[in-house]
């Protein structure tokens, strides 16, 4: 049997910040990620850049010298297909056997698929999560020219941008009222519709797939609202849930997402989980759910690896942020835009020309949330705010008008401990 | 580690760290050139703020626990063995986590023209090689600026 001190099942956001947590405290043991993914190691945010003509390579983020480096040695192309926690081993598709001291979990999630009738048996539906699914709309790209998206969240709306760059005909249908709800607030959810419309690219707000029309080859889809959309392809992205498929049916605690501690640990002391996977504390509503975000997996990755060497290091919780990358005006969002009740101040801005937008979420005084369109230098310091809960009634106007937002508005001894002092990030480093 | 320690009592908002900085990182090292030839106004790693009489000039922190490197997507910021949160332009694809995540606003977006990608303060790693100082130290006229162990890290209250 193969065996390995650490095994990170899962080798992408998560597993990379493992290794560097792992390696912080544990220099020399074996670290073995495994991984079903042919590709191994790479960035799923920028599998739109691969649809349009990016190199494979491009996508290996840490590259394998990395992880040569780091001393991680590597299973690719392989399924781990059962988990006997209590001795402490994996099995692998083939029946290999490997054994860990350690585990973790970053096995992250499963595109969530509605059941869609006249979906079975079409090869033009696609999902839009992993490499594999980003290789098949490449290869794919000569067979449709119309296709339609089906949610606009994050995912969906990059799909919809990349594929309409590409010169398709791309029709967005969404369930709810507006597109990207949970990254913004109504306005600048407007705001971000309208950039896309100008591309060219349609939304079905308020609607949904009753039936993909077609027998072998698709011909269009039938909407709920009784339009017909003529197209020869569809893309779902509904968003991802936490992959439960090897984890079922073990003693650990899976309910929607992977129960973990606040050192991201389950509840089998040596196994861990981090990344999309897990249910994770939501630093803004003190909630814990699946909050399947980049930073928040590297970060997860890091405490569950730092934790799995022996360190004692907590997890501070995430917050949720979101970068609408692909837009031609830049949108960054972090935290609550759309106040939950009436218990929230909501501060906001646009110049006339629409070039503008910004608005501010505060409860007692502390920032909560914020949208930024078009000016974004120095956002990173309303996230900073929202995590360090400062209270900014004093200059939350200047936060809010400023288009640059600079540290020169902060109280002085905050900001002199950043200057002079350690880094006051949260994270007891 | 030795960073970047910022003295905003001495600041005098002359601007000349920032020339330095454009300069040091230009093709041609002359500011005159970088400016008016290599189109690097507004691309300065430190930014001079100003709230008269209170001014300061800010860049990276080079954090123990850099945001912005948990937020980049593309590998392009990686700390270097010496302690250094590097930001490699080349691999950057704009994708604005850094200036999502920097708590201190340190890593600033190039908005302008095709070249889409984030910039950041890299220490001058380029001079420490050759045993010099970040350009905007050597710059600073009142020591607004100095090369130093940042406090918390000298008294070794956070080390591990």
């Amino acid at each position: 049997m193969k065996k390995s001190e650490y095994v990170i099942v899962g080798a992408n956001v998560a597993a990379v910040g493992a290794v560097e947590g792992i390696r912080r405290y544990d220099k020399k043991s074996s670290i073995l990620t495994i991984s079903y993914e042919t590709l191994g190691s790479y960035s799923k945010a920028m599998l739109a850049g691969y649809i349009e003509g990016a190199p494979s390579e491009w996508l290996e983020y840490r590259g394998k010298e990395y992880f040569e480096k780091m001393g991680v040695s590597h299973l690719y192309g392989r399924r781990v297909t059962g988990l006997e926690l209590e001795k402490s081993k994996l099995v692998l598709e083939g029946g290999e056997e490997v054994g860990y001291k350690q585990l973790l979990l970053a096995v992250g999630g499963t595109p969530f698929k509605p059941a869609i009738r006249g979906a079975d048996n079409k090869e033009l539906i696609f999902s839009f999560t992993e490499f594999s699914d980003a290789r098949k709309i490449r290869e794919s790209l000569s067979k449709f020219e119309r296709v339609v998206v089906i949610g606009a969240g994050f995912t969906g709306t990059e799909i919809a941008y990349t594929l309409n760059n590409l010169n398709k005909k791309v029709s967005v249908v969404e369930l709810g009222d507006r597109v990207l709800v949970k990254a913004l607030d109504p306005h600048s959810s407007g705001i971000a519709e309208s950039l896309m419309r100008d591309q060219g690219i349609d939304f079905y707000l308020n609607d949904t797939i009753e039936e993909i029309e077609g027998k072998k080859e698709i011909t269009g889809v039938r909407l709920k609202s009784g339009k017909t959309l003529p197209c020869q392809a569809v893309i779902t992205a509904i968003g991802v849930v936490p992959n439960g498929q090897i984890l079922s049916n073990t003693a650990l605690n899976f309910n929607r997402g992977l129960e973990v501690d606040e050192f991201m640990r389950t509840n089998i002391p040596n196994v861990y989980g981090a990344g999309d996977v897990v249910k994770a504390l939501d630093i803004t509503d003190g909630q814990k759910k699946p909050l399947p975000l980049w930073p928040l997996a590297y970060q997860q990755g890091i405490v569950a690896g730092a934790n799995m060497a022996g360190g004692e290091y907590p997890y501070i919780g995430g917050l949720p942020m979101n970068s609408l990358k692909f837009l031609k005006v830049p949108i960054l969002s972090a935290g609550i835009t759309t106040p939950p009740d009436a218990g929230y101040e909501v501060l906001s801005t646009e110049d006339p020309k629409g070039t503008f937008y910004r608005s501010l979420v505060l409860k007692d005084g502390r920032l909560k949330g914020f949208v930024t369109i078009g000016a974004i230098d120095g956002a990173g310091i309303l996230t900073g705010l929202i995590k360090n809960q400062v209270d900014i009634s004093e200059f939350k106007q200047n936060l809010l008008h400023e288009k640059r937002i600079g540290l020169i508005r902060m109280p002085r001894e905050w900001r002199n401990k950043i200057f002079t002092r350690r880094d006051e990030t949260g994270y007891h480093d | 580690m030795k960073k970047v320690v910022i003295v905003e009592d001495f600041c005098i908002a002359c601007y000349n760290c920032e020339v330095a900085c454009i300069a040091t990182h230009s093709k041609s090292e002359e500011p005159v050139k970088a400016y008016k030839r290599e189109n690097l106004r507004g691309r300065s790693n430190t930014i001079v703020e100003v709230n008269s009489p209170v001014a300061f000039s800010a860049m990276c922190r080079h954090c123990t626990h850099p945001w912005c490197l948990d937020t980049c997507i593309s590998g392009a910021i990686q700390r270097l063995d010496n302690g250094i949160v590097y930001l490699d332009e080349e691999r950057c694809v704009g994708c604005w986590g850094c200036v999502l995540g920097c708590p201190y606003g340190a890593a600033h977006p190039n908005l302008k023209g095709e070249e889409k990608h984030a910039f950041k303060c890299d220490l001058c790693v380029d001079r420490l090689e050759a045993g010099l100082k970040p350009a905007c130290v050597e710059a600073c006229p009142n020591k607004a600026l100095l090369y130093d162990e940042t406090l918390g890290e000298a008294e070794g209250a956070y080390s591990r």
